[in-house]
């Protein structure tokens, strides 16, 4: 945990201080410090590398904390309660309800490109909500199958109207496209204050059921004779994961695997308990999505690739060693 | 609520009273009106032939299952206990308990702590420390860091009852406890539950398959038969050939050990095996 808070650190100021025009790290401190309330101190960096800083690297970095350690929250949560290696933030359609509500936002004429995280989080919800619905009436299965069945039918319906309606306004393809991919490009202190609220709440609520997530490991009987009720928990767990990642990919697009690469990774390092899982992956998430960030920026600079291209590029790779290494896909059980 | 290291002394505490218990699953009868009293501290075994529904009225006592009838504890109706009350009271051991792989041993034990923490709960060093005390009884404590799947199946048995007394809750249920295991671990389960028992007052109710080791452990045995109740007592008088004949439809002889222990012997098949 303290190492994952230290590369934490090290890697937004390093991230800040790299891009197109080159600051020192000494620099990125300075005008660090004189933003903090109360310090008086005064930063002696030009008022241009003062705004890229302030204005243009750290929303972007901290939007990227922000989604990184949500996303990968999010799986590990996912991933616990479904007792499933492969689940992750998107499993119950919350990906293909944002994408859903961003293509209407962005073929509507006349919209504010401020309205397209609300209407990419309307869409989740309203997926995420459509799926429990079905899910729970489909059938009271305890294991949960029933719902993960329900959020695949639902996506397959969002996606199928979201590629209608995309056909359908073929002009627009291009922002569709780019925010599908995912990226931080145009990211903005009010993108933070947007979802902040969302991802602090749901953040407190995952952390605080770690233990019970652990107590899930052992059964559903078991857990009951130990005075939980594991279908709460279960509700509790989704919902929260659920509002927590529909506010991130409103901001973002969909990033995909960082909700799989990283509690997996922090699984095959620590001892798999969900007490230490949870919060060293809401931690190394961060992390992850700063420095996949940073080379999404820097690979083709000046130009960007999608930070979705980078995770997948990433992940796909990943993904495939995850099935091979039996220790870390058992840890999830 | 007591937080002495030492568990408060229970006098007559545990003891259980089943009234008219039914159970029925998929609109058949498991388990039809039992009425059974087992004293503080008291061992009862439940046997049966399979299906008899011996695991759903262990089930039904540690209210896994809807019932009708009454079950009570100390004269209270458990119903209306709490869960975390309930799972403060009564500790179960399933059949198959599940082992998450990479879970460390003094982790797994310590999830009994879990009623004795709020919701949100996490352990205390108090928690920790009677976690390790249960590792050290059951004579674990050199495993406490080992993963789960680097136990053996003995070895892991004793885990699940360590995990159940750190509830400290008063009665132990016990599921089929010892099936899985080889004559010797059974025996030193077995007598590692009856350790415990006398050591801390608790009272036991266990499924039992193997009829010499019920007879010997369990002080009073409840012979189930098609979800009844068919004979209740000292394993003496309810273990007669007559009646295990009859419930488990099989031809047993019943001898005695030199220390005058009932030893169930099943016989084959009558005109089969039969070559001189």
């Amino acid at each position: 945990m303290v190492v994952a808070g230290v590369v934490l650190v090290t890697v937004v100021l390093v991230s800040t201080a790299m891009g197109p025009a080159d600051l020192s790290l000494g620099t990125v401190v300075g005008v660090l410090l004189s933003h903090v309330p109360l310090l008086h101190y005064h930063s002696s960096t030009s008022p241009i590398n003062q705004a890229i800083v302030w204005e243009i690297r750290l929303p972007r970095v901290i939007l990227a904390c922000l989604v990184g350690s949500m996303l990968a929250l999010g799986g590990a949560s996912y991933q616990g309660v479904f007792r499933n290696p492969l689940a992750d933030p998107y499993l119950l359609g919350v990906a293909a309800g944002a994408g859903l509500g961003a293509t209407i936002a962005i073929v509507t004429p006349s919209t504010f490109s401020e309205l397209l995280p609300l209407a990419a989080f309307a869409g989740g919800v309203v997926a995420v909500t459509l799926t429990y619905v079905v899910g729970s009436k489909a059938g009271r299965s305890s294991s949960g199958s029933s719902i993960v069945l329900a959020g695949v039918a639902v996506a397959a319906i969002f996606t199928a109207i979201q590629t209608n309606v995309q056909q359908q306004h073929a002009a627009d393809l291009q922002p569709v496209y780019s925010w599908i991919l995912g990226s931080l490009t145009v990211a903005t202190w009010s993108d933070v204050t947007l979802i902040l609220p969302y991802v602090t709440l749901s953040a407190v609520v995952l952390l605080a059921h770690r233990h019970l997530l652990d107590i899930l490991r052992v059964g559903e009987e078991e857990a009951r004779t130990l005075g939980v009720n594991p279908n709460r928990v279960r509700l509790t767990v989704v919902a929260a994961a659920t509002l927590g990642t529909a506010a991130a990919v409103s901001v973002s697009g969909l990033i995909g695997f960082v909700g799989i690469i990283v509690p997996h990774l922090v699984r095959l390092t620590t001892n798999a308990s969900y007490r230490v899982v949870m919060p060293v992956s809401l931690v190394s998430g961060a992390s992850f999505l700063v420095l996949a960030d940073l080379f999404a920026r820097m690979v083709e600079a000046p130009g960007e690739v999608p930070l979705g291209v980078v995770t997948a590029f990433i992940g796909g790779p990943f993904f495939i060693l995850v099935l091979r290494s039996r220790r870390s896909a058992q840890g999830v059980l | 609520m007591a937080h002495d290291a030492t568990p408060v002394p229970r006098d007559s505490t545990g003891r259980i009273e089943l009234h008219d218990v039914g159970v029925t699953l998929d609109r058949t009868v498991a388990l039809d009106q039992v009425n059974v009293h087992v004293a503080p501290g008291a061992w009862l075994g439940i046997i049966g032939a399979n299906g008899a529904g011996k695991s759903t009225l262990l089930r039904a006592v540690a209210r896994l299952v809807a019932y009708s009838g009454t079950v009570r504890i100390d004269g209270r109706d458990t119903r209306s206990m709490g869960r975390r009350e309930f799972a403060q009271t009564v500790a179960y051991v399933s059949q198959d308990p599940q082992f998450p792989a990479q879970m460390r041993a003094i982790d797994y034990v310590a999830l009994g702590r879990t009623p004795h923490h709020g919701y949100f709960g996490t352990e205390s060093a108090r928690d920790r420390d009677r976690s390790a005390e249960l590792l050290r009884d059951i004579g674990l404590e050199h495993l406490s860091l080992r993963a789960l799947d680097s136990l053996s199946g003995g070895e892991l048995q004793r885990l699940v009852l360590a995990r159940a007394l750190a509830q400290e809750a008063p009665i132990l249920l016990l599921d089929e406890a010892t099936s899985a295991l080889d004559l010797g671990r059974r025996v030193d389960v077995l007598e590692l539950v009856d350790a415990l028992r006398i050591d801390r007052r608790l009272t036991v109710i266990s499924t039992l398959h193997d009829l010499t080791l019920a007879a010997q452990f369990a002080e009073q045995v409840l012979l189930l038969a098609g979800g009844r109740a068919v004979a209740e007592g000292p394993p003496s008088a309810v273990m007669t050939e007559e009646t295990l004949n009859r419930y488990f439809e099989a031809s047993v002889e019943i001898l005695r050990s030199r220390d005058n222990n009932i030893v169930v012997v099943p016989r084959r098949r009558e005109g089969m095996g039969n070559y001189d």
